[in-house]
């Protein structure tokens, strides 16, 4: 199997993932897919590293998060891709109001925050690995994710407050 | 219910269905590689850098700033001002008056005359330094391309320029002093070295980029469509939902909904902006066969083509036309019937007298072949240039 081969197949194989990931972190399906084409081409170029990674997953992830947090930074993001494709519907969910009432919550939180909180409770990454994705110490990962959760709780109130206040490793902060 | 729940609920949402498309991220990672091979075999991490910046610019890395305020930090009556500004007449840069040798503008380095200067319907003229104006880094190689594109819309309310500050193409509104940023990212170097052609809709608030960024942006709302392989954006209709495009044939066609409808044959001509019934274009016709080179025959005819079919409508020969008319650019419409064109200024030069240069811009009835001198812009300078409104 050729290099190319190889990626297209890891790429396919892994799309529903990415997607589901770059989701969480932007709350749009269509941004999602923006997000996920231009990590799938960041990943292309640096494909003969990525393969060679210990952890192909993580290292894609990496991408994914970095994409997104630089395009925050920018401030503002759009693309039109032309095509003979009508546009997407909206997706089947069971309850449209709770989804609803999340993504708000979830946009509400500032964007490098959500990306913490998305890789410690949807990819379930400990401290020292967000850091790791994030590019940043240790104590930082700590402090966004109590802010992000904070901004959370207060965002979708009661329904959200019986959350306990995460205090994962202060233990190995002494 | 905990943090855990609440992403487990939204990632089990059902996935509608994706654009990502694998084959594209190979073709646009394998484009990447190519320029990063390429420019480091040019020599250098820098300009490799500078090149992988630039593509990702085209490839779906767009962001950037949404909107920006002008502030002067050091505002004189000679600069524009940040707001409060009047329609334009036109705008123009003329190398301070002076001679200029293609390739050693270097010499004109802090002097404000290498800026655009606009000048407002009731006779104001500033200087505007945040466009780019005259390139004083040109070389003999590229010495054509003397100066940054500016455009102007036709109500003269809004003005496309090149920031050399934020290395994009701006959109301003000069009542309000809003300005939009392109999302895309063009190096100085490269506006130097390529030069680059922009037209803005009818209302300024789409801009076409021509050449290698290949797309149409929606100004106000950040949103970029990009023209098919093969084609080149050339103008875009108020709306910014019908774009003409062009290919290296000179086949012109109409993108509409992401497909290209060529035209029936090639047309030799540059073509007028879409007409406000958003189908009918124009062009300049010639009498008889010609080639390229310099002695083509003068226009004599207004041609109207049916964009959509790309099937000619009628041609009209000129009337009452001044003599020696000779249009060389055609732009916007006036109305339904009249479209805009305009003529070089010439005239006898008197010993020691600074040449004046400029256009004379005229209406061209397209049912009667009527032509109507509607205004002269124009500067005294041996060299520069000078953009009309909507044109």
């Amino acid at each position: 199997m050729s290099p190319d081969d190889e990626y297209t197949a890891y790429v396919s194989g892994r799309l529903p993932w990415l997607r589901r990931v770059a989701y969480l972190l932007c709350q749009d399906w269509h941004r999602a897919d923006d997000l996920v084409q231009s990590a799938i081409t960041r990943l292309y170029v640096k494909w003969r590293r990525a393969r060679a990674a210990d952890d192909l997953d993580a290292y894609v992830r990496v991408i994914l998060v970095r994409v997104f947090l630089a395009e925050q930074r920018g401030g503002w993001f759009s693309r039109v891709r032309v095509t003979h494709a009508p546009p997407a519907g909206p997706a089947a969910h069971a309850n449209h109001d709770l989804a609803l009432d999340l993504r708000r919550a979830l946009t509400a939180v500032p964007p490098r925050q959500r990306a913490t909180l998305v890789l410690r409770y949807h990819c379930d990454l400990s401290v020292e690995q967000t850091a790791q994705v994030l590019g940043c110490s240790t104590g930082t990962v700590k402090s966004q994710t109590a802010r992000g959760l904070a901004a959370l709780r207060a965002e979708l109130g009661p329904s959200y407050s019986q959350v306990p206040y995460p205090h994962p490793t202060h233990t190995e902060e002494r | 219910m905990d943090t855990k729940d609440l992403f487990d609920r939204l990632a089990a949402e059902e996935q509608p269905p994706t654009t990502v498309d694998v084959r594209r991220a190979v073709t646009a990672g394998r484009a990447t590689r190519r320029r990063r091979r390429t420019a480091l075999a040019a020599g250098g991490l820098a300009v490799c850098l500078a090149g992988t910046f630039t593509w990702h610019g085209l490839e779906g890395q767009v962001r950037g700033d949404r909107t920006a305020t002008v502030v002067h930090e050091t505002p004189d009556k000679d600069t524009l001002p940040a707001s409060g500004v009047g329609p334009l007449s036109h705008a123009y840069y003329d190398w301070c008056g002076e001679k200029w040798s293609p390739g050693k503008a270097a010499s004109f380095a802090g002097r404000d005359c290498v800026q655009w200067k606009v000048v407002t319907r009731d006779g104001r003229t500033y200087r505007m330094p945040e466009a780019a104006g005259v390139y004083l880094d040109q070389t003999a190689a590229n010495y054509m391309n003397t100066a940054a594109p500016l455009r102007i819309t036709p109500d003269g309310r809004r003005i496309a320029y090149y920031s050399a500050k934020d290395q994009r193409f701006a959109v301003r509104d000069l009542a309000s002093g809003q300005v939009w940023l392109s999302p895309q990212t063009v190096s100085h170097e490269e506006m130097v070295k390529n030069g680059a052609f922009v037209t803005l809709s009818p209302e300024g608030r789409y801009l076409v980029l021509n050449g290698r960024l290949r797309a149409v942006v929606d100004m106000e709302t950040g949103r970029v469509t990009d023209v098919p392989q093969g084609w080149q954006p050339m103008t875009v209709a108020r709306g910014g939902d019908r774009v003409i495009v062009q290919n290296d044939r000179s086949r012109y066609g109409l993108l509409e909904d992401g497909r290209v409808r060529p035209f029936a044959g090639p047309i030799g001509e540059s073509l007028s902006d879409l007409a406000p019934d958003g189908r009918t274009v124009a062009y300049l016709g010639r009498p008889g066969p010609h080639g390229e080179g310099m002695n083509l025959p003068k226009p004599d005819t207004i041609v109207t083509v049916d964009a959509t079919t790309g099937k000619v409508l009628r041609r009209v020969k000129f009337r009452d036309a001044p003599r020696g008319f000779d249009p060389w650019r055609i732009g916007y419409w006036r109305g339904p019937t009249q479209v805009v064109v305009s003529d070089v200024i010439t005239g006898r030069l008197k010993p020691g007298e600074v040449p004046r240069l400029g256009e004379i811009a005229y209406a061209v009835d397209v049912t009667t072949g009527e032509v109507r001198k509607l205004g002269t812009y124009a500067f005294r300078g041996w060299g520069g240039d000078v953009v009309i409104p909507g044109m």
